[in-house]
């Protein structure tokens, strides 16, 4: 890894620290939302007693970027991991013109990227910070540093036996320039510290209560808010009264929040509601059940989940030509030669986030500047957004990021801060809002409901020579670039968006659940047909195929060799083709979700009768060089729960314009006695860069369920949620 | 009049809003944030606590009913952080968000106490915490830890 002759390392110190300015390299790929930037650092502070303490720049919800990006820079700088603590980077914003950027490293978290970004960068941070280490051992002992080699902490001189620390070292490394703009990176055989299971750095932190999340934290004379919303869909208020809530002890003011309709699909509408500001949480509480407000019902009365399907249904049975998201081929044509044809319709329900931890925000309005103390995945936008809503610029917004009880994409979004953001103008105090859990469910965007009609056609050989698929949802994409795109000569997807007052938004790998679902229970349907085995005719269809163009957030190409590998090692650890006794079936399905390959086998029990009927789960993932197995099996084993609790249970309920489903009593989340008691996860080693797996594992679930199931009882369900007959 | 209970040990009296769940007393009043807020209506379990030794969900818990009472929470449960059940959840690396895992761990813990060698079936009765990241089969793999880390120390 070479720096050119423009790009150098700009570096300062304050005491010990050591502040590294890095060039990205040009070959490193465009990351989500930000610009590709010439600065990206990386903040390490090497202190006299060789204790390191690295600032790790990716949000963390519980993917674990805040121990794996530290890994990165740790195994490059030969750090001893036992020396090195993690805490979460500031949030520094520059403003370049009309763009906003991240001053040092970009912090937002969403679509697996973070590992995929970040990799070149992080290695070349911690690759840099060991050359200039060793130039000041070179300096220290009057020695060439190419003669010095490193090694946990320490740089030696192998000629003598001395070793001089890491600690001793850093404020000298600070003071120089980097001899040689040739960096060399570590080759995977080298690695001590990637591919090892390393814990969580929290770990301590978690299991003893320490205050992590957004929820937890307080700031000194803080007040607090609650909001009593609107129950439908972009309700009004005709008019209320606040005077009983004001008499609650502790209740201070009531504030209105206006309606604010939000144009940009991605953004999120802002309900109308008062919230209540009180000295105390359970004092807004108070005065909040205490509030008398006339709602009046806006355009979506008469929405419900039933009435959507329908429209949807509709909608798919029009095509034109504005409908269509690709049409490879000619496939009427294909239609007309075909020896059979194959035809299902799958529906799929609206699913709720359900992060752990409902927002929250605590913003403190000063003179010219403003502090947010927030769990949230694009800290970028928060600071942009608040900017723009108080007329400051971004250098005026202190963002402080904490870590988020969940995310799945819906804390990519600013709604919750705003809010805060317009009550707390009104007092010269910090204010905290703090969402219930009925708030966290209404207030959602959701993963889409769809319905899709698919046509297959099948030729006198058995292949799929034609596939149609046309899908109505309110919004979102339909990945018409997923696998079997490129395998099917004749490949026409339409698709058709209905404007609702059900929001549709980022929903952990959004939309991949749904093809997979749509794909993978098709596949198996037309294997079934053809009486073939299911794992035989996937590996037949994707034939020789090496890779093929994708377009689609994740990724410019998808490799069929990659995605067979995962297919055939899952079915080898289940034993594919062992019998199972009448009642128990097999299910396989496999998705490519922004540059990972994973596929998983289901085994179901439907003669069980007391205990969960998924008896075994097994997965197989290939996510490039594995960086932290520990990490990815815990990703695969709760992705996979998640994609079944989607395909059994999370179904949101829409009536009469409003969320109906609004906690966990009526929107049931799998508990432990409902999943099942072991999956058995492999990584495919291989020496890709590495890409991620916060949603990878999510995707096969539903459609390796319902394969599952069909495999043990002949019923084929093709309408979510399954039900575990 | 005064209600008094102790929370880790220590003595308590409120006289105040005694409708008020213990959860947010806890979180609010008393500082101990280790206990967080899933729901509010006794589903999620993320709330959980010892109530005289049993495990209780603190948001169904007004204060006028704990008179007396001895309530535990997750900053209670050890000293150094080495309670067994902490020590499986570390070596396990249970955790995602982390955000359930103190429910879970006392839910865990109000079970060691009263079976020491829990079959599945016993955890699958007992354990009803959401885990919403689905950390399940970890959370499963550390109580069976946690019972045999117990038995050595015993």
């Amino acid at each position: 890894m070479s720096l050119t002759r423009r790009e150098f390392i700009t570096y300062s110190t304050t005491g010990s620290s050591l502040l590294l300015c890095i060039p990205l390299s040009q070959a490193s790929q465009n990351p989500v939302g930000d610009k590709q930037q010439n600065n990206w650092c990386v903040y390490l502070t090497i202190k006299p007693d060789n204790q390191i303490v690295i600032e790790s720049p990716v949000q963390d919800m519980g993917q674990h970027m805040k121990t794996t990006g530290p890994m990165i820079i740790a195994e490059e700088l030969d750090a001893d991991w036992s020396l090195v603590k993690c805490k979460p980077a500031k949030v520094h914003i520059i403003e370049d013109g009309d763009k906003v950027l991240y001053r040092y490293a970009t912090m937002s978290t969403g679509g697996s990227h973070a590992v995929r970004n970040n990799w070149d960068y992080l290695r070349r941070a911690g690759a840099v910070t060991r050359q200039l280490l060793k130039q000041a051992a070179g300096v220290y002992w009057q020695v060439s540093p190419d003669s010095l080699k490193t090694q946990n902490s320490f740089v030696i001189n192998p000629n003598t036996g001395e070793k001089v620390s890491y600690g001793h070292l850093a404020k000298t490394a600070a003071s120089l320039q980097l001899e040689s703009s040739d960096v060399p990176l570590k080759k995977v055989r080298d690695y001590k510290i990637l591919g090892r299971d390393i814990t969580t750095v929290d770990i301590d932190e978690i299991v003893t209560g320490k205050p992590l999340f957004g929820l937890d934290m307080k700031t000194k004379g803080m007040l607090h808010a609650v909001i009593a919303r609107s129950p439908f869909y972009q309700g009004k208020i005709s008019r209320y009264s606040d005077a009983a809530a004001l008499k609650v002890k502790g209740v201070i003011k009531t504030i209105k929040i206006d309606l604010q309709t939000n144009k940009n699909h991605g953004g999120k509408v802002i309900s109308e509601g008062v919230a209540v500001v009180a000295e105390s949480l359970w004092a807004a509480m108070k005065g909040k059940a205490k509030l008398e407000i006339e709602w009046r019902q806006n355009k979506f009365q008469d929405e419900s989940s039933e009435k959507l399907l329908e429209d949807f249904r509709k909608l798919c049975g029009m095509p034109t030509t504005d409908s269509v998201a690709i049409n490879d081929g000619r496939v009427e044509q294909a239609f007309k030669s075909a020896d059979r044809v194959v035809e299902q319709e799958y529906v799929t329900q609206h699913m709720a986030h359900l992060c752990m931890e409902p927002m929250n925000a605590i913003v403190e309005i000063s003179q010219n500047a403003v502090k947010i103390i927030v769990g949230n995945q694009n800290p970028k936008g928060v600071a942009e957004a608040v900017a723009a809503e108080l007329k400051l610029n971004t250098a005026q917004v202190e963002v402080v990021p904490t870590r988020m009880g969940g995310g799945f994409g819906r804390k990519w979004q600013t709604d919750f801060v705003i809010e805060t953001v317009r009550i707390a103008k009104h007092f010269d105090r910090p204010v905290k809002l703090s969402w219930m859990r009925e708030d966290e469910i209404q207030q959602d965007y959701f993963g889409q409901a769809v319905v899709a009609k698919v046509k297959a056609a099948i030729d006198i050989e058995g292949n799929i020579s034609g596939w149609h698929n046309r899908q109505a949802q309110v919004y979102g994409a339909v990945h018409e670039y997923c696998f079997p795109q490129g395998l099917v000569p004749n490949y026409r997807v339409d698709r058709f968006f209905r404007p609702s007052g059900t929001e549709i938004g980022a929903w952990r790998g959004p939309g991949h659940l749904q093809f997979c679902f749509i794909a993978e229970s098709m596949i198996d349907e037309i294997a079934y047909q053809l009486n073939r085995d299911a794992l035989e005719y996937r590996m037949a269809l994707y034939g020789d195929v090496k890779e093929l163009e994708y377009k689609g957030y994740g990724g410019t190409s998808k490799n069929a060799e990659r995605m067979k590998k995962c297919y055939q090692k899952v079915a080898d650890m289940a034993d594919w083709k062992k019998p199972r006794s009448k009642g128990v079936g097999l299910g396989i399905a496999g998705h490519f979700t922004f540059g990972s390959y994973a596929a998983f086998v289901v085994e179901y029990d439907s003669t069980i009768k007391e205990e969960c009927k998924i008896t075994n789960v097994w997965g197989a993932i290939d996510c490039g060089l594995p960086l932290n197995p520990n990490h990815i099996r815990n990703q695969m084993e709760g992705g996979f729960i998640d994609g079944l609790n989607a395909a059994l249970y999370n179904n949101v309920r829409i009536k009469d314009g409003a969320v109906q489903t609004n906690n966990f009593d009526t929107l049931h989340f799998m508990r432990m006695h409902e999943s099942p008691k072991n999956i058995d996860v492999a990584i495919i080693e291989n020496d890709f860069p590495p890409t991620g797996v916060g949603e990878p594992p999510t995707a096969p679930a539903a459609a390796a369920l319902a394969n599952a199931i069909f495999a043990a009882t002949g019923v084929r369900q093709t309408e979510l949620p399954l039900k575990l007959i | 009049m005064a209600i008094k209970f102790k929370i880790n040990g220590k003595q308590y009296a409120v006289t105040d809003n005694l409708d008020m769940p213990l959860l947010w007393y806890l979180r609010e009043n008393a500082n101990l944030t280790g206990t967080k807020f899933g729901c509010g209506i006794g589903q999620c379990g993320a709330c959980t606590v010892h109530l005289n030794g049993n495990a209780a969900r603190s948001c169904q818990l007004r204060l006028e009913i704990l008179d007396g009472a001895e309530i535990k929470t997750i900053e209670g449960l050890s000293e150094k952080g080495d309670h067994p059940v902490q020590r499986a959840w570390t070596e396990i690396d249970v955790p995602q968000c982390g955000y359930c895992q103190a429910g879970q761990i006392m839910a865990t813990v109000a079970l060691l106490e009263k079976n020491a060698s829990p079959t599945d079936k016993d955890i699958d009765r007992n354990i009803t915490n959401i885990c919403r990241c689905g950390t399940y089969v970890r959370i499963r793999k550390a109580i069976h830890l946690s019972a045999k880390l117990a038995r050595e120390v015993s």
